[in-house]
């Protein structure tokens, strides 16, 4: 009930930051603090604690009934759901000084209301459209590239495919000597989210919407969107647990993942700006993760989990850097963002999964558990990672040569950008504080 | 009520196969017209074609609402079309097709149809002959992969529509053409969808999911012009 409570709260806060969107900071704070509140609420309320309202009796987690629909928390959905207000209230903060769009607030709270819907509804076929809702909503925040209709077709090709799975497994248990229908379930989904995930070779997507797009609106998009979409694909596997028993499953992922990663690494290495390489980044990112999902194995699924939180703090860290550059520039000012630009490296270090940075943690355990049967494929996957950092190395110098400042006082900005660079390295010297408790 | 569904009735008697007709005659100008005005009077015909086709798998008061969706996403894309071709006469926009340059030429774009209805964009030749290839995998997908749960030519009408929108959101050079191509796409899937699922809510999510789509592709179509 609390899930559905605070899916409400968000979309209802959509009204009151949007009539606050000319007072940007003020309709950020709001939504940050709303979507902060919803975190720590999900996180430390104890899902078996019941409440009172209108005289009937709700549990906070488990299961409830409305509309003749299933909304389901569990302790995966009670992770995603913590997941995702924390990502939404860290946005909304780098927002406030770091983003111009006026819409940024209720657009984004929108869609994470509708996410958090999406993660609790049974069956997972209404999860899927609305995810599709989130995922047209999103487009709101973008500036009008191509990036976001090529985000919009991928994810609107993707949702008939779980669609039609659905029917067939309904099917499936009706007649269940015909296993064709199994097969044919597994491919719709798997080609699915494939296309969501921007997988080779549905990835052209990735780097268009990084390149053009607005920072912020594109890392809520990795982040949010992107993380709902994980959170789904591991629902799917608790709820079918026969799709990765497939002999198919794990060599599929294992190639998807690898080709992925490899392609991202080889794309990283070209000068594209800042965007692509963000684009890139996640790229490979998202391909290591497809990888350790084909292990299947308890240790697997924890390291995914892992991953998905470096990862986010990587787009975080380097989108809020970028975002950071590119007001200076917008501004038309000729000095350039030290600390933004500083932030962006960070970001991206820790996308690449480069030590010290907080996503080499999560790394190391993937080559840890690949290195004894696969060391090839474990010198594939650190190439590719080199990939994003070449590319930053031929980035940086033209950044750095762009304008260096004359010596200022440092802002709140700058002390925000400070922040997430050394928190992207302090997490990973001290790991404890983030995963592996 | 009653009458509004005895003319449903009345649409949905009409046969199968001229609704098909005029599914290809709609596609066929939203596919090869380049002009927004074309184009919206197309995914018009083909709203109100692919809700006479809906007749034969769904109950007609769902039909209704999925014709309503269709009026308002068709308002919206020609809200839309009208914003950006005005846009482009004041010489905001960054980029112009061959149609659209030549409406920025004349503000009376009709005047300029009706006296040279044959003019077409260079590239009509190109699209004409991709509705063939269209039509042509379409049928034979109808043929060699049935689709479950509903009538041949239904099934026919759901290839159709998925082929044609694929194409048109890859040939697509702007947001908006990509909008259509996915409106299409998506009116093959309810088409098929709606007879596994005839759920009420399922059908009102797919509205909005269009709904959305269709707000999406006019925020990006006019912040591209801006």
């Amino acid at each position: 009930m609390l899930a559905l409570i605070g899916a409400g709260l968000l979309l209802l806060t959509m009204i009151p930051t949007y009539i606050l969107r000319r007072r940007r900071g003020a309709a950020l704070l709001l939504a940050a603090t709303v979507s902060a509140a919803l975190g720590f609420g999900m996180a430390l309320v104890p899902m078996d604690r019941t409440f009172v309202l209108w005289g009937r009796e709700f549990a906070v987690g488990g299961v409830t009934t409305v509309f003749g629909r299933s909304i389901i928390v569990g302790p995966l959905a009670q992770t995603a759901l913590t997941f995702l207000f924390l990502i939404g209230a860290a946005l909304f903060m780098l927002a406030w000084p770091l983003e111009s769009g006026e819409l940024y607030a209720p657009v984004g709270l929108g869609v994470l209301g509708l996410l958090a819907a999406a993660l609790v509804v049974r069956p997972l076929v209404y999860a899927m459209l609305i995810l599709e809702l989130a995922v047209a909503l999103s487009v709101l925040l973008l500036r009008g590239g191509v990036g976001g209709a090529r985000y919009l077709t991928f994810c609107v090709l993707a949702l008939p495919g779980p669609l039609v799975a659905h029917w067939l497994l309904d099917m499936y248990a009706l007649t269940p000597d015909q296993v064709g229908l199994l097969h044919t379930a597994s491919l719709l989904i798997g080609l699915s989210f494939a296309l969501m995930l921007g997988l080779l070779p549905f990835h052209p997507w990735v780097p268009a919407l990084a390149r053009r797009e607005s920072p912020l609106a594109v890392a809520l998009i990795f982040s949010a969107v992107g993380g709902t979409v994980w959170f789904l694909l591991l629902d799917y596997l608790q709820t079918y647990p026969w799709l990765d028993q497939s002999p198919y499953w794990s060599t599929a992922l294992t190639v998807l993942g690898v080709g992925t990663a490899v392609v991202g690494g080889l794309l990283g290495t070209t000068r594209r700006g800042w965007g692509a390489l963000l684009g890139y980044a996640v790229m490979v990112d998202t391909g290591m993760l497809v990888l350790t999902l084909g292990r299947g194995e308890a240790l697997g699924l924890e390291l995914e989990r892992a991953m998905m939180l470096t990862r986010t703090w990587g787009v975080l860290t380097m989108a809020a850097g970028l975002s950071a550059i590119g007001l200076r520039q917008g501004a038309g000012e000729s000095e350039g963002s030290p600390w933004g630009a500083v932030a962006a490296t960070a970001g991206l270090l820790s996308l690449a999964g480069f030590p010290p940075t907080v996503g080499f943690v999560s790394r190391w355990g993937l080559y840890r558990l690949l290195f004894q049967e696969h060391p090839l494929m474990v010198a594939a996957l650190l190439l590719a990672s080199v990939g994003p950092v070449v590319g930053l190395l031929r980035m940086l110098p033209a950044s750095l040569k762009s304008g260096m400042p004359a010596r200022r006082a440092m802002t709140l900005t700058d002390l925000w950008l400070a922040l997430a660079s050394l928190s992207a390295v302090g997490l990973g010297l001290f790991p404890q504080f983030l995963i592996y408790r | 009520m009653g009458t509004v569904l005895e003319w449903v009735d009345r649409i949905s008697a009409l046969a199968a196969p001229p609704a098909v007709a005029g599914l290809v005659v709609a596609l066929g100008l939203v596919l090869v017209a380049r002009r927004w005005a074309l184009q919206v009077i197309g995914m018009a015909a083909m709203y109100f074609v692919v809700g006479v086709l809906h007749t034969q798998v769904i109950r007609p008061e769902v039909v209704l609402v999925k014709l309503l969706v269709g009026a308002v996403v068709c308002l919206a894309l020609g809200a839309t079309g009208q914003a950006m071709a005005g846009a482009r006469r004041n010489g905001n926009g960054n980029e112009a097709t061959d149609g659209d340059a030549e409406e920025a030429e004349t503000p009376s774009w009709w005047k300029k149809l009706l006296r040279r209805p044959l003019r077409w964009p260079d590239d009509a030749p190109l699209r004409a002959l991709a509705l063939g290839a269209a039509l042509l995998a379409a049928y034979a997908g109808s043929l060699r992969f049935p689709l479950p749960q509903v009538p041949s030519l239904v099934g026919l009408a759901c290839y159709l529509l998925g082929v044609v929108g694929l194409f048109l959101a890859g040939m697509a050079e702007e947001p908006l053409g990509v909008g259509l191509g996915l409106l299409v796409f998506l009116n093959g899937f309810d088409l098929f969808f709606g007879a596994l699922e005839p759920s009420l809510v399922v059908a009102g999510l797919l509205g909005l999911v269009q709904f959305l789509i269709t707000l999406a592709v006019a925020y990006l179509a006019l912040a591209r012009t801006e």
